[in-house]
Formats: C-alpha cells, structure tokens, sequence
C-alpha cells in the first residue's frame, strides 16, 4: 500500500506530461486558447505567450526580404500600427519562422540593424528557426497576422488588409483588418471579421 | 595600344552589363496574336505569354496559401473589348504542406477581342497591364505593362510557332461544357462531392483533386481523398482551417490524374451554387 502511491503520483505524472506534450502539439484554433509558447527574441531575452495574460497581443509572422513585408515597412504601414497599439498596451511580437539557410533568416545583430532601419516598433522580434511555432499557428505567409485577446483567446487571423499586392500605393485605402479588429478590441466590442486570407511569400521553413 | 587597352575595357564592360541584364531578367512578357480572318470573324484571338527561368513559378487566379494572383487589365481604343482571361489548368507547388497553384516555364493566357463591324481605325494598338509575382525558393514582383499594334484590315497568319502554343494553350483550357454530374454533402470539417462523370474510367483514376477559384474556403491541397462506389465516385475536400465562412457555391476546377505512364490529366469546370 506505502508502495502504490508513488506507482499513482508517477502514473498521474507521466499523463500530465502528456497533457502538457498535448497542449503544446495543439493547433491554434480561432475562439480557442492559442496554444502558448516560448521563444528567444533577437536581444537574447526569452518570451512565452502566457507572460502576456491580461494584455491584447499580435503576432506578425516576418521576413525582412519578401516583397511583402517590405511593401508594408516601406511605407511604414506596419511600424504605424505597431507604435499606435503599443502605446495603448497592445504587445506586438513579430516572429521569423526561416529555417537556417533560408531567405529572412538573419543573425541577432543583422535582425537588429533592419529593425532599427525600419523604426519598428514592435515589442520584441522573437526567433523561431526550426518553424515549431510558426507550424502551432499554421502561418503561411509573410506578413500573417494573429490576434489574441486578454483573456489569451485567438480571436483573429488572416492578413494585415484586403489588398494582396506588393505595391506600396495599395496600403492607402485598403481594409485594415489589424487596425479594425485591435479597434474593437480596446472598445470591449468582439472582433467582427475573425477571418481573412493571409497573402505573402511562403514562410521559409 | 591604348585603343587596343579601351576596346578590351569595352568588351568586359559590355559583358558584364549583359550578365547584369541575364539576372535581372527572371521572366519576360508579350502579347501575341494567333491567326485570323477578319472577314468571317471579328474576333482576334490573343494571349499574353510569359516566359520563365528554370525553376520560377508564376500564379494562377488563386495562388494557393502563398504569393498573389496573377492579374491583367486590358487598356484598349474605343470600341473593342476583350473576354476574361482563359486560364489553363494549373500545376500545384507543394512544400512544408503548403500549396501553391501556378505555372513554371511558360505560360500562354489566352483572351479574345472583338472588333465591331466597320471600325473606324484600320489599326489599333493594345496595351496590357500584368501585375504578378514569380517565385522560386524567394520571390519577386513581375509587374510589367505590353503592347502591340494589331492590323484590323488584313487577315492575319501568325508564324507556326505561335499557332503551336495558342494550339497548346487552349488544350490546357478546362473543360466548360461536359455531363458531369454531382452533389455536394456538407460536414463541419469538409464537403464531399459525389461525381458522375460518364466520359472517365474510374478504374483509370490514379488521383482526383478540386481547385477552387476563390480562395481561403478550402485547404490548399492536391492530396485529396477520394472513394470509387460502381459509377460514382466521392470526393472529400478539406476546409480551411480558419474558414469562418459557409461555402456559398463550388466553384472550380475538378481535376482527374490519370495511372497511365505519362500521368495524362482531364481537367473540368464545375460549378454549384449551395443552398442551404
């Protein structure tokens, strides 16, 4: 009997390890817990998603050199929305899903030096090389857009606009799905388009 | 001396410019014109042909989960109009489980003009705007505008070559008018489409596939589950995972690839309007 509850703690332990290993196998799904993780940013520092509890967040899949991307840093699109939702405390994290050896993926210092040519304004640029989180999360695409509520639910996903070119005058008048959705968000209304196709270049996983 | 030093100067830089252009150039566009003969029609058959290198793709109308669509608009002289583009069936790019739909080396999209009855101009020149992106494992914008000025007196013989691939292209066309008959089932996480399509063997069939021409509704994807039951044949197409929509209408391209050694495809246009 003395014997048996260890056999339970360490039964009881291996099937919350495979909870766990479950929960982070998951794939996110809108209206649903988005599944947590953790990554490096580009200044050695380590974020998980659940240190955001209680804080609208964004994620925005990246690689500086899809024509995308640039379309959207070029015209200082995307630095805008950053710096006008961080300063309302929305938590901005861009993440680069290249594999090593692919386009858009850069040394911490290389990272650093595009983003302060950009002024990005995003919180941190975190780095995901072997593409676990970017495949968690189904991104497609850079630019691919996610937003998590404070309650730390999925409640977008889809690309930054309706207007799937590379050319920088088609940021002007085009439907901001991010600026709508993060809109709502801080004026306690639900997101009213959840869902759109994300356009870009391929992640380079 | 020194001339024969400035000629050898001018021949490196000469070749160095070529081999800057060679880069630069990863694809290339025109309009040509394929036969024609005005005095029994009025419609001049066209097409814009892209050329590629090895290994860069350019997209159809949907791109699939990455790149964008391809696009053309037509700028034209008063009075003549041009059909929407004929766009051949695409060949699908799968990576990482992501798919995309497009064309590799060359690909002619055709369109027809038509000319009015007793057109004032005996020639016009037409313009065409192509807005695309080519892609291998990085990508680029192609965007670029071409024209050609078109006789609207003389029949027209366009050279062998060109007849060819207008020949070729149009074979790539899906088929629009066939006896395809079939139902659609809609679950939470897919629909199934139950064909009749007394024109194909199913005992041929090595695989079986729908490209819608919308995107965002459906998985991307060319593996696709299929069961042969007598003479119908039921196929399951998977939807976005972030789909928040109901499917209002299939609509696309059903796509038969065949066991044979030269995998042979048959490619047809449905279309369904789903009422709830």
């Amino acid at each position: 009997m003395l014997q048996e509850v260890p056999m339970i703690r360490k039964f009881v332990l291996l099937l919350l390890v495979a909870l766990t290993g479950s929960v982070f196998a998951q794939k996110a799904t809108l209206n649903e817990a988005a599944p947590n993780f953790k990554l490096v940013d580009s200044n050695g520092n380590e974020h998980s998603l659940s240190d955001f509890a209680g804080k609208n967040v964004v994620l925005e899949w990246i690689n500086y050199d899809c024509p995308f991307v640039k379309k959207h840093y070029d015209s200082n699109n995307m630095q805008n929305l950053q710096a006008k939702y961080t300063e309302k405390d929305v938590v901005w994290l861009a993440i680069c899903s290249s594999n090593k050896g692919k386009q858009g993926n850069f040394s911490a210092e290389e990272i650093n030096k595009r983003s302060k040519k950009h002024d990005a304004k995003f919180s941190a640029y975190l780095i995901d090389e072997d593409g676990k989180v970017g495949k968690m999360y189904g991104a497609k695409t850079t630019p691919h857009m996610y937003i998590i509520n404070a309650e730390g639910v999925l409640v977008y996903a889809g690309g930054i606009d309706d207007k799937a070119t590379t050319d920088v005058k088609d940021v002007k008048g085009a439907k901001n799905y991010i600026a709508l959705a993060l809109d709502e968000l801080l004026s306690g209304k639900s997101v009213s388009t959840q869902s759109s196709t994300p356009y870009g270049c391929s992640v380079k996983y | 001396m020194f001339k024969k030093l400035f000629q050898i100067f001018l021949f490196y830089v000469l070749i160095s410019l070529n081999l800057v252009a060679q880069t630069k150039s990863n694809a290339n566009a025109r309009i040509v014109v394929d036969s024609h003969l005005l005095n029994q029609n009025r419609t001049i058959p066209i097409g814009i042909l892209v050329d590629l290198e090895n290994d860069w793709h350019i997209y159809w109308r949907n791109p699939g989960d990455s790149g964008m669509p391809t696009s053309i608009d037509f700028d034209l002289p008063n009075g003549i109009t041009v059909s929407e583009i004929k766009w051949p069936a695409p060949k699908a790019f799968e990576y990482d489980g992501l798919a995309s739909y497009g064309y590799e080396k060359q690909v002619l999209l055709l369109a027809d003009l038509s000319v009015p009855e007793n057109y004032a101009l005996s020639s016009i020149e037409i313009a065409a705007n192509l807005k695309s992106l080519i892609c291998k494992d990085v990508c680029i914008p192609f965007n670029t505008t071409v024209s050609t000025e078109i006789d609207l007196v003389n029949n027209f013989k366009a050279d062998d070559q060109i007849s060819r691939l207008f020949s070729e292209a149009v074979n790539a066309l899906p088929e629009v008018k066939h006896n395809i008959d079939f139902s659609v089932k809609v679950d939470d996480e897919l629909i199934t489409l139950i064909i009749q399509n007394p024109e194909i063997n199913p005992a041929e069939i090595e695989s079986l596939y729908f490209l819608p021409y919308d995107n965002g509704i459906f998985k991307n994807s060319i593996d696709q589950k299929f069961i042969q039951n007598e003479n119908k044949t039921a196929l399951m197409v998977e939807f976005d995972h972030f789909r928040i929509e109901e499917p209002k209408e299939i609509y696309g391209l059903l796509v038969y690839v065949f066991g044979n050694p030269d995998k042979s495809r048959k490619v047809y246009e449905i279309k369904k309007l789903l009422i709830n």
